[in-house]
């Protein structure tokens, strides 16, 4: 291997996602020896993503950058199965990211860091030696192995880390979102609104989005529930969409993907080992956001294995730190949007359409949180009015 | 879940086709995978039928439905 690995490490990071990055980043600052190897040619690509981001959240990690932010934009529209549109003024500023470029940046900060980085490195099993991790990789063709006390399994909704571990990640089809999306060039598309279409007919236990990422072009994907998918796939929905919605549009690029969307695991730490981002189920249950709760996954878990080292200490109990900082930070917010996602799945389109129609009755400047809110208990509308709040966020 | 790594599920002997030349390689498949019999790298897939119980569960979540089952 013309990359020498033969370096003792402290931390194998295995995936080069958010999650990864942010991992190899915080551990590296902390002075941990570590490296992170990713599979793929290029961070970032291809981008597995709706690349909707809330600036507030983004803040904790970096500021916004123009060269990585492709949109900024506040007003979010939700569509019933009817056509109904539902228009809200959120309080919080949303961005579209460009993943590939957002990507690369996050991985470059880990390089300054120290952590010493590798693509094209297809992570193939672990074992346990000696109180060490070994991970086997494949690079180009070549088997090679590196071995380390500590290693952080960021190798996404595919996970192997995790079951290499013996850890139960297992995602039945209620659980995950399987995905298609096209970036695509459109005269109607408007760059000010985030829209979010609903309905049993138009993505079964999931939603399309429309996110624009400039004049005339957008993200435009979808998410079904896995267990809805048997007949019909996440494409063939998409398509029926978009030949209505966006007849005779141009198609820049196209992708397939899956968010989870169950609760996170009951473990995602073993020993030596702990699971970020999609790879523990962190993505918000409800929505499919990911970005955030990854990058604070990676943040958490980089501190922990410092700790951990510190200590000489690799237990579940020192590793449980990381968890406990995690859910402290986003446990509720996962487990409630867990919960609204199970109650979501019992809606039927009358009942979108019906909670649609009442609160788009309120005027648009008066449409705030608390007036929906209002609304919502005088109509009885309970569930909706949380799903509205869950998207704002 | 645990499952036995053995054939017992699948009978008919049939087996499970990945249309390779149109992937993704988006590891939904993996995702799904109970018993973790699917191989993935940036630009290849394979399935372990020596594992494979033929639960479906991939052919299901695939998000453009090019895993189908063929028998031998």
């Amino acid at each position: 291997m013309s990359v020498h690995i033969q370096d003792q490490f402290e931390l194998i990071v295995v995936g080069g996602g958010p999650a990864g990055s942010v991992a190899a980043w915080t551990a590296a600052e902390k002075g941990v020896k570590t490296v992170l190897l990713e599979k793929d040619r290029d961070f970032g690509i291809p981008v597995r993503c709706a690349e909707g981001v809330g600036l507030a959240g983004l803040r904790n990690f970096l500021e916004p950058d123009p060269k990585w932010v492709d949109n900024k934009l506040e007003k979010v529209r939700f569509i019933a199965p009817n056509g109904t549109i539902l228009s809200i003024n959120s309080t919080e500023k949303g961005a579209i990211l460009n993943r590939k470029i957002f990507d690369f940046e996050l991985v470059r900060r880990a390089a300054d860091a120290g952590a010493c980085i590798r693509n094209r490195c297809n992570a193939k099993g672990m074992e346990r030696e000696d109180g060490k991790l070994k991970i086997k990789f494949d690079h180009y063709g070549k088997e090679y192995t590196i071995s380390a006390p500590l290693v952080i399994g960021a190798d996404g909704v595919e996970s192997r880390v995790g079951r290499w571990a013996g850890l139960d990640t297992d995602l039945p089809l209620v659980d995950i979102e399987t995905c298609f999306q096209y970036t695509l060039h459109h005269t109607s598309i408007d760059p000010e609104f985030c829209d979010f279409y609903f309905g049993n007919n138009i993505a079964p236990g999931g939603y399309i989005w429309v996110f624009p990422k400039g004049e005339r072009w957008a993200n435009v994907g979808i998410g079904i529930s896995g267990d809805n998918a048997k007949h019909r796939s996440a494409k063939e929905f998409l398509d029926i969409f978009v030949e209505k919605h966006f007849p005779g549009a141009s198609f820049l690029s196209s992708v397939a993907g899956s968010v989870p969307s169950g609760k996170v695991p009951k473990n995602i730490v073993a020993e030596g080992v702990m699971l970020v981002g999609d790879a523990a189920h962190q993505s918000d249950p409800l929505t499919g956001s990911g970005i955030i709760s990854a990058m604070w996954g990676g943040r958490f878990a980089g501190e922990t294995a410092a700790k951990a080292l510190e200590k000489g200490d690799f237990s579940v109990k020192i590793l449980e730190g990381y968890v406990t900082a995690w859910n402290k930070r986003m446990g509720e917010q996962h487990a409630w949007n867990y919960r609204l996602k199970v109650g979501v799945r019992k809606l039927n389109d009358d009942a979108l359409n019906h909670t649609a129609q009442v609160l788009s009755e309120i005027p648009l400047e008066e449409r705030t949180l608390g007036k929906i809110f209002q609304t919502a208990l005088v109509n009885e509308l309970g569930v909706m009015i949380d799903i509205v709040k869950a998207f704002l966020q | 879940m645990i499952y036995m790594r053995e054939k017992r599920y699948n009978q008919n002997n049939n087996k499970l086709r990945i249309q390779s030349a149109i992937c993704d390689f988006c590891g939904t498949c993996v995702a799904v995978c109970p018993v973790d019999c699917i191989e993935l790298t940036e630009t290849e897939i394979e399935i372990d039928f020596e594992i494979c119980i033929m639960c479906m569960n991939c052919l299901k979540a695939c998000p453009i439905h090019i895993i189908s089952e063929v028998s031998e």
